[in-house]
């Protein structure tokens, strides 16, 4: 994302690139607008990437004139848009239109432009480090040349000796004679490309791509003067002064803002008492940093300035909001001391401006004029035949089955019953609560005896013993069959008492979702049942019709008669019913033994 | 007429017109017409700053009483001044500006016009308009002071460009005609015709014509040359040119707004939209405005053209009416009205709550603005089409609202869509839902869901849900009622206070609604079932076709008490006026019953009510006041309400207010100590009597005993009115021999010397 302010400050330029556009949004900035407001967003051709942007200096396009107030009037601020087609674009904002296109001959992509205000020349870099003079009347191209150093990408003008330079550079920087087309003077610059030159008046600032380190060149010495470090690479950077005070500030990679207090200022300490060829670095600056307020989950959300301008004694920042610039000024010099002392600002209040516009604007971007969603986020759900938490009366907690429990007949009562093992085993499982033991009592699936040992236990283990049951099912889906007998059986011997017991509907709740569940499903598995059935009858029918078709209809009566069966009600059922009386029997003549034989599942 | 000094304030509300909204140059204001007023909101803050009716604005010259709503032709802001114009060629103006600082006078002028105005074009300061008949396929005319400048045969649509320079008609035998205002020029567009055309829009400088279709292709005209831009699948049912002409953007069913690149094709989307799109406008290059209806209830949208966020969103009340306009009397009977004028709401505060198919909307009749859209079922966002519309939504069956406001209770249900023969097919899922209201900086905040409860009544709807009294659990308690008059009562479980501390998962902070009391019903299932509980709390009555019950709320199995037959009809609502008296409502009658004497009191009226008469009565039970809605036709067959206030114990009532609207529902806000009224038109009114005197402890016996004398004497000439307007209510005040059939009613539990009083009483 490339960025630029025009000269005043009051422009700014944004490079995104949407879907497969870059596009260009300039807008006011709008708390300084006193005129018009201008938000515009030009697109470009598909495949058209903008490289470079530059605002015009003052306003070369205005008459051929300076005007005699400096204020430039917005209908002639101009950005020249650096593209990778190699054409630059001079645009003008308030028309939202293109006032002249310039093409450099060699159609690599522009990588810095200059509008030169001494000689109405605009100067273009491309990638191939050649640099094209453009006549910015007649928008012709007067002239391309290159230096040794192929690397040129940046390119702006000063005047040197009392001539007009223009400044270039790679990962050096080189002031060039315009005059006699040589280089004038060269520094040894950053290890990187330089991506960002500033001159005031003698003095050259240049930071480089991922580079921490600011240099400043004097052009009176001809040597470097002081090298400012940054806490983390810079991405842009300005210098200012404002009542004799000097302030470098740059945005850092990593979002922030860094004031550095009067670089320049030469420390006369240092300068007489060592020679050295050691050169002064600046290491503290002051951070400014960008961050939503605390209740809105500030840590989510990664703020970061994106450029800053420095006009006067205040600084202008501007941030991102979704995809719309956002700026602020803040003062970064206090007029009460003699020197100027900077401050380090949380910024609650650059949010609130932005609230007041996007209201409920939280995480999730939630437009207000939106309805709300519906969303089942962290809400429990549940079903409506829980009935876990119905209340109890207080005064019948106490239950004829509790007092029982503790009457004293319950253990003459439980020695009575110590015949029957299976039984024994359940009472203690259900006592004890251990679960290995209820496992092995449950892993019999002889009706027979389930029934049987079902009549021998207590009554007042019946509702633990549900309980159980249900938990176990809903635990493991696969063993419902066999449960399903044991729960069947208890309902049939200890109905009677399970209907004198108080508050049934809250103890067996689980007990109740499960089988009214199960039994939901009936009626469909029936009515599927039914349609499956004519579907296969059809196409035994079909079949059959097929068949008569292939022998002929030779003999239809005979097969007839071959089939029809007489059914004879009382008969069938007699036969089931001996038979299944039988198969009982033997099963609890079996039962003695095959107890231990049953946990193979 | 008002008798004592019951009065009806009006609050606004109503619904939008179409057409009726308009930005102002700098887009700074958005001016909206509702039913009866003019509102101005600030688009940067979203707050209403003025509102004000009609009926309050000087008209300075002629005009006659117009129906603003269905006469709107257009709304325009030139410069200072906002124009509104009206089919019958009435133009009204004023200045704005004037207007806002509080001068409220209106100029009026007529447009010479032949016909009806369909539209008014604005151009260099200009008027132009067209005439014709709003059918489709007759002729329509441009008229500018009185002369007719252009004809246009058998019309079936037009549409005029951005800032009123060209005007596009469509005719019936698909002709294209461009008509521009400045070269004074007209001319035919081709376009290849295929499908019917739903839309047409025209560019201000260029001559491109876009033709939506009702297929959801645009045909795009451009210089003779034809494109087709496709993305939509249902009717486009607006279109629009942006300024620079770069863009065409569209909308339609789908409620999806579409940017079209001309130049390349492409295409961007805003969608969600609340509503389908019926007119996009973009006359003002930094906000748009969109008109969106759902649900025939308008809407109007503005959005930033930058980041296309919302700027402001105008809603008026959302709510449903369970049949209006349907049909006009022809019964005899003056207060039996042929269809079902109710609508559904809830007061809570200052805020009304409307539920409308899957939402709930809350409204906030002092401020006449829209708080909160709340989706409270899953529900499509998208706009169907096409077969999509046999997919139903769920809907809100009934909801409550907790007096605290912190807690609200929905019913849905949503049904199998009928996609495939499934077995499930026309099975309903039920939920209920708990939801939690989380209040925000400064605006009203939203709600939350905290527990969702699936078939609450197994198979069964819910067909009535009641908070509870604050009196009660701090009125954090709901109750359900099915249609077999199983009675359910939920509470939230209290939050094991370690456990939050513990647990930074919100998950674990949620509460969390559990079923805690239920009462098994009745065998049979009926459509009448109605709860109320008693405003201590302790009781709740409850209504199953003729039979009441009172159920003991503080008995784990809610013991019941059957009352008396009381009514000889269904019960279709029911009422605790206070501690004792519970008001009874069927479709003829409305009595009130003593618990505590056991015996029915004087209060006991026939009329006609709807079957959802609950709706028309309301109660105040901390003055025990019983608010009766009447809505009647009057010689013009249209209807006309009055509301009659009673006290529990008399058949005279305390005060009588008329209102020339149908009146849809009434509600009690203890808030706000007044009734709230929403009419047929859903405007909002609230009904108090600041002059009804309090008795509290502090005054002394003489101002008591003036303030009951005061009250006798005006009672008395409330009687001496109410003699006179006493033909609505069909009373029977003589003795004959059906006199005493009201004592042998409710014999049951009665001992002889009660009923020996009760005859004595009636003599």
């Amino acid at each position: 994302m490339s960025s630029c302010f025009d000269s005043d400050g009051e422009l700014f330029a944004l490079v995104s690139k949407d879907l497969d556009r870059c596009k260009l949004r300039v807008s006011s900035i709008e708390f300084l607008a006193t005129k018009t407001i201008i938000s515009q967003l030009y697109e470009l051709e598909k495949g058209e990437e903008i490289l470079s942007t530059a605002f015009a200096s003052s306003d070369i396009f205005a008459t051929g004139k300076r005007s005699k107030s400096h204020q430039q009037s917005l209908e002639t601020k101009t950005v020249a848009i650096g593209l990778n087609t190699g054409k630059v674009l001079l645009y003008s904002p308030a028309n939202n239109d293109l006032i002249a296109t310039l093409e450099s001959p060699s159609g690599v992509g522009i990588t810095d432009f200059h509008f030169c205000e001494q000689n109405f020349r605009g100067y273009a870099v491309d990638l191939n480090g050649k640099i094209h003079e453009f006549d910015l009347k007649s928008h012709n191209l007067l002239r391309s040349f290159t230096l040794e150093d192929t690397g040129i990408r940046k390119v702006s003008s000063l005047v040197y000796e009392g001539s007009l330079h223009l400044v270039l550079s790679s990962n050096s920087i080189y002031i060039y004679d315009l005059k006699t087309s040589s280089i004038a003077l060269s520094f040894p610059g950053h290890v990187a490309t330089i991506s960002n030159i500033v001159i005031k008046d003698s003095t050259i600032f240049s930071g480089a791509e991922g580079d921490r380190f600011v240099n400043c060149y004097s052009l009176t010495t001809k040597k470097i003067l002081k090298v400012v470090v940054f806490q983390s690479p810079v991405v842009t950077f300005r210098y200012g002064e404002s009542q004799g005070h000097g302030v470098l500030i740059g945005v850092t990679e990593d979002g922030n803002i860094e004031l550095f207090n009067d670089p320049l200022a030469t420390n006369t300490m240092q300068k007489s008492s060592k020679r050295r060829r050691q050169v002064e670095s600046i290491n503290t600056g002051v951070i400014i940093d960008i961050n939503r307020p605390e209740d809105r989950n500030a840590a989510n959300e990664n703020m970061k300035f994106i450029d800053l301008f420095i006009k006067g004694s205040s600084i202008i920042v501007s941030w991102m909001e979704g995809l719309v610039p956002v700026f602020d000024t803040l003062s970064w010099v206090k007029t009460v001391d003699d020197f100027a002392t900077l401050q380090i600002i949380t910024d609650t209040h650059l949010v609130k401006d932005r609230v007041a516009s996007h209201k409920d604007q939280g995480l999730e971007l939630h437009d207000s004029a939106a309805p709300k969603l519906y969303t089942e986020k962290n809400a429990v759900v549940t079903m409506g035949d829980n009935f876990k938490d119905l209340e109890v009366d207080q005064e019948d907690l106490e239950t004829f089955g509790d007092q029982l429990k503790q009457a004293p007949i319950k253990a003459a009562r439980k020695k009575k019953l110590t015949t029957d093992s299976l039984a024994t085993v359940l009472t203690q499982a259900l006592k004890s609560n251990d679960h290995s033991l209820l496992e092995s009592v449950l892993n019999n699936r002889d009706e027979n005896v389930i029934k049987k040992t079902i009549s021998r236990l207590d009554s007042i283990y019946v509702v633990n013993f549900l309980d159980r049951l249900s938990e176990r099912i809903l635990r493991n889906a696969n063993k419902q069959t066999a449960l399903i007998v044991w729960i069947k059986w208890v309902m049939i011997i200890h109905g009677n008492y399970l209907m004198q017991q108080p508050n049934l509907f809250s103890s067996l709740s689980t007990l109740y979702v499960i089988l009214s569940n199960r039994s939901k499903t009936l009626p469909k598995l029936l009515q599927l049942q039914g349609r499956v059935n004519m579907v296969l009858n059809t196409i035994d029918m079909r079949k059959s019709i097929l068949q008569d078709k292939e022998t002929g209809e030779s003999d239809d009566d005979s097969d007839l008669d071959e089939d029809v069966v007489e059914y004879v009600e009382e008969v069938e059922d007699g036969i089931l019913v001996e038979a299944s009386e039988s198969e009982d029997e033997e099963m609890v003549a079996e039962n003695g033994y095959s107890e231990s034989d049953d946990d193979d599942f | 007429m008002t008798v004592g000094s019951w009065t009806f304030t009006e609050h606004g509300g109503g619904r939008l017109i179409e057409r009726g909204s308009a930005l102002s140059t700098d887009g700074r204001f958005m001016f909206v017409v509702s039913s009866d007023s003019l509102r101005v909101f600030n688009v940067d803050n979203r707050i209403g700053v003025r509102n004000v009716k009609f009926s309050e604005m000087t008209v300075r010259g002629d005009f006659p009483e117009l129906d603003i709503t269905k006469k709107l032709v257009r709304m325009l802001v030139s410069s200072d001044i906002l124009h509104f114009v009206f089919s019958d060629g009435h133009h009204l103006w004023l200045n704005w500006k004037e207007f806002m600082s509080g001068d409220l006078e209106l100029k009026v002028e007529k447009f010479q016009v032949p016909g009806t105005v369909l539209d008014v074009l604005h151009y260099k300061d200009e008027f132009y308009t067209i005439i014709g008949k709003r059918n489709k396929g007759h002729n329509r005319q441009v008229v500018k002071d009185g002369e007719v400048l252009y004809t246009v045969e058998s019309v079936r649509l037009h549409n005029k460009s951005l800032y009123d320079r060209k005007i596009v008609f469509l005719t019936t035998d698909h002709k294209v005609t461009v008509i521009d205002l400045e070269t004074n020029t007209s001319s035919d567009v081709k376009f290849s015709y295929r499908r019917d055309v739903m839309s047409v829009a025209v560019a201000e400088k260029s001559d491109m014509v876009a033709l939506g279709t009702a297929t959801g292709i645009i045909h795009l005209v451009e210089s003779n040359t034809e494109r087709l831009l496709k993305w939509h699948i249902d009717q486009v049912k607006a279109m629009e040119f942006t300024v620079d002409e770069m863009y065409l953007v569209s909308g339609g069913v789908e409620k999806v707004l579409v940017f079209w690149n001309l130049s390349t094709g492409k295409q961007q989307f805003l969608p969600r939209l609340n509503g389908v799109i019926v007119d996009i406008d973009l006359s003002n290059p930094e906000l748009y405005t969109l008109t969106l209806i759902s649900n025939s209830i308008v809407e109007f949208l503005v959005i930033s053209s930058i980041d296309l966020a919302s700027r402001i969103s105008v809603a008026s009340v959302k709510n449903r009416f369970k049949g209006l306009n349907k049909k006009k009397s022809t019964d005899k009977d003056v207060t039996k009205l042929g269809f079902d004028i109710t609508t559904d709401f809830e007061v809570v505060k200052d805020q009304l709550f409307f539920p409308l198919r899957s939402q709930i909307q809350v409204y906030d009749y002092i401020r006449n603005e829209q708080q909160a859209l709340q989706t409270v079922a899953p529900v499509s966002q998208i706009g169907k089409v096409r077969s999509e519309l046999a997919i139903q939504d769920p809907k809100v069956k009934c909801f409550a609202v907790s007096e605290n406001g912190k807690w609200m209770c929905t019913f849905d249900s949503v049904p199998t869509p009928s996609a495939d023969a499934l077995l499930s097919t026309g099975e309903q899922t039920y939920s209920l839902k708990f939801w939690k209201h989380v209040p925000g900086d400064a605006m009203y905040g939203s709600w939350e869901l905290t527990t969702k409860i699936i078939d609450p009544h197994a198979q069964k709807p819910v067909s009535e849900i009641i908070p509870a009294p604050s009196s009660l659990y701090g009125g954090d308690a709901f109750v359900s009622v099915d249609g077999k008059g199983n009675v359910r009562l939920w509470r939230p479980r209290a939050l094991d206070p370690n456990a939050v501390a513990a647990a930074n998962n919100k998950a674990l902070q949620h509460t969390e609604w559990t079923l805690r009391k239920a009462f098994s019903g009745f065998e049979s299932s009926s459509e009448s079932v109605h709860a109320s509980w008693s405003p201590d709390g302790s009781i709740i009555a409850l209504s199953h076709e003729t039979n009441v019950l009172l159920l003991e709320v503080n008995t784990s199995q809610m013991d019941p008490i059957p009352l008396p037959s009381l009514v000889q009809n269904r019960i279709t609502g029911l009422k605790f006026v206070d501690d004792g008296n519970l008001l009874l409502l069927t479709k003829r009658s409305l009595a009130n019953f003593n618990i505590l004497t056991w015996s029915k009191t004087p209060l006991n009226l026939s009329l006609d009510f709807p079957a959802k008469g609950q709706s028309l009565v309301a109660v105040d039970q901390a003055k025990r006041i019983i608010a009766v809605v009447l809505n009647y036709y009057n010689h013009d067959k249209d209807i006309q309400s009055k509301v009659y206030l009673f006290k529990a114990d008399s058949l005279v009532p305390i005060g009588e207010v008329s209102l020339s609207k149908g009146i849809s529902g009434i509600r009690y806000s203890s808030y706000n100590d007044t009734f709230v009224v929403v009419d047929t038109s859903s405007m909002i009114f609230t009904l108090s009597n600041k002059d009804l005197p309090k008795f509290n402890q502090d005054s002394d016996y003489v101002t008591e005993i003036n303030t009951l004398v005061g009250i006798a004497q005006s009672n008395h000439k409330v009687l001496n009115n109410v003699e006179n307007s006493m033909d609505l209510l069909t009373e029977s005040v003589m003795l004959n021999a059906n006199s005493f059939d009201k004592i042998l009613e409710n014999t049951e539990g009665l001992t002889v010397t009660n009923l020996f009083e009760r005859v004595l009483k009636v003599i």
